[in-house]
C-alpha cells in the first residue's frame, strides 16, 4: 500500500478510529506497561525498593518455587478443582442447552431458563456467604438431611478438606451452568 | 454447534490453571486450607500478607506462560483432530 493510500484510507475511517483510541489507550496503559513489573520475578524486590533499584538474583525466585512444597500443593488443588470443573462444569451446559432447546416455548422454558442463569448475577461474595450458612451446622443442607433421616448428627461440611473439591465444583457449576448455555443455545 | 464446543474448550483448558479466586477466599477456612489453597490464592497470600514480591511475581508469570502453553498445545490438537481453532 501507497503511503498516500493510507492516509487517505485514514481519513475516511476517522470517526471510527477515534471510537477505537480509548480501548487501545486503555489496552496499553493496563496491560502492556504492567509487563515492566514483571520483571521483579527476577530480582529481589523489597518495598523500600524502586522496581529498577532492586538487584537482579536471575532465576532464583523459581529454583525456590521448585522446592515450595506449599506452592506444589497449590498445583495439586488447582489441577483438580480445575480438571473436575472441566470435566463437570464444561459438560453440564451442552447437555442442558439440549434439553432446554428441545422444550416447547412457553412459560415452562422461560422459567426454567431465567432460574438456572440467574446465581450468574450474584458476585461469589454473597453466593460465598449463603453457602458458609447453608453448610453450617444449623443450615438449610444440615436441616434436610437430619429430617430426611440420612444423617444422625449435623456437621459442618465446610470443615472437611475431603468434601472441599466437591463444594467448591458443584457450587461453580450451579453459579455458571446457565450462563453456559446461552452461547450454545443461540448456535441451535 | 462443533464449532462453538472447540472454541469454549480451547478457552477452557486455557483457565486450567487459574483458580476462582473469589470463590476460594470465601469459602476457604483454616480447618479445609490443605485441600483449598490454589495457585491463586497462595500467590495472593505469599504477596500481600507476607510481602514476598519478588517470588509471588516469580509464581503468577511462571503460571501464565505454561497457561499460555497450554492454549496452544490445546488449539493444535483441536486443528488437527477437528479443522477446527482459534487461531
Amino acid at each position: 500500500m501507497k503511503k498516500s493510500d493510507f492516509f487517505k484510507k485514514l481519513k475516511r475511517q476517522l470517526p471510527l478510529q477515534l471510537m477505537v483510541l480509548p480501548g487501545i489507550i486503555f489496552m496499553i496503559v493496563f496491560s502492556y506497561l504492567p509487563i515492566y513489573g514483571l520483571s521483579i520475578a527476577f530480582k529481589s524486590f523489597s518495598v523500600t525498593d524502586t522496581i529498577s533499584s532492586a538487584s537482579w538474583v536471575g532465576l532464583e525466585n523459581f529454583r525456590i518455587a521448585l522446592d515450595d512444597k506449599f506452592f506444589w500443593n497449590a498445583v495439586v488443588n488447582t489441577l483438580g478443582i480445575s480438571f473436575l470443573k472441566l470435566a463437570i462444569g464444561f459438560t453440564t451446559p451442552i447437555i442442558l442447552a439440549i434439553l432446554i432447546y428441545e422444550l416447547r416455548d412457553g412459560w415452562f422454558k422461560r422459567v426454567i431458563q431465567t432460574v438456572s442463569y440467574l446465581p450468574h448475577f450474584l458476585s461469589w461474595i454473597v453466593l460465598g456467604g449463603m453457602l458458609v450458612n447453608w453448610f453450617s451446622t444449623s443450615g438449610l443442607i444440615n436441616t434436610l438431611l437430619i429430617n430426611l433421616g440420612l444423617i444422625d448428627t449435623a456437621k459442618n461440611f465446610l470443615i472437611e478438606p475431603d468434601k472441599y473439591w466437591l463444594i467448591a465444583v458443584l457450587s461453580d457449576v450451579w453459579k455458571e451452568a446457565g450462563w453456559g448455555t446461552i452461547i450454545y443455545l443461540a448456535t441451535m | 454447534m462443533r464449532n462453538i464446543i472447540a472454541l469454549m474448550f480451547i478457552l477452557a483448558v486455557g483457565g486450567l490453571l487459574n483458580s476462582n479466586l473469589d470463590q476460594t477466599l470465601v469459602l476457604m477456612n483454616p480447618l479445609n486450607s490443605a485441600k483449598a489453597e490454589v495457585i491463586n490464592s497462595y500467590v495472593y497470600k505469599v504477596d500481600l500478607a507476607q510481602g514476598d514480591f519478588s517470588y509471588a511475581t516469580a509464581v503468577g508469570l511462571g503460571i501464565s506462560i505454561i497457561s499460555l502453553g497450554l492454549v496452544l498445545i490445546t488449539n493444535k490438537l483441536t486443528k488437527k483432530l477437528n479443522d477446527r481453532s482459534v487461531f
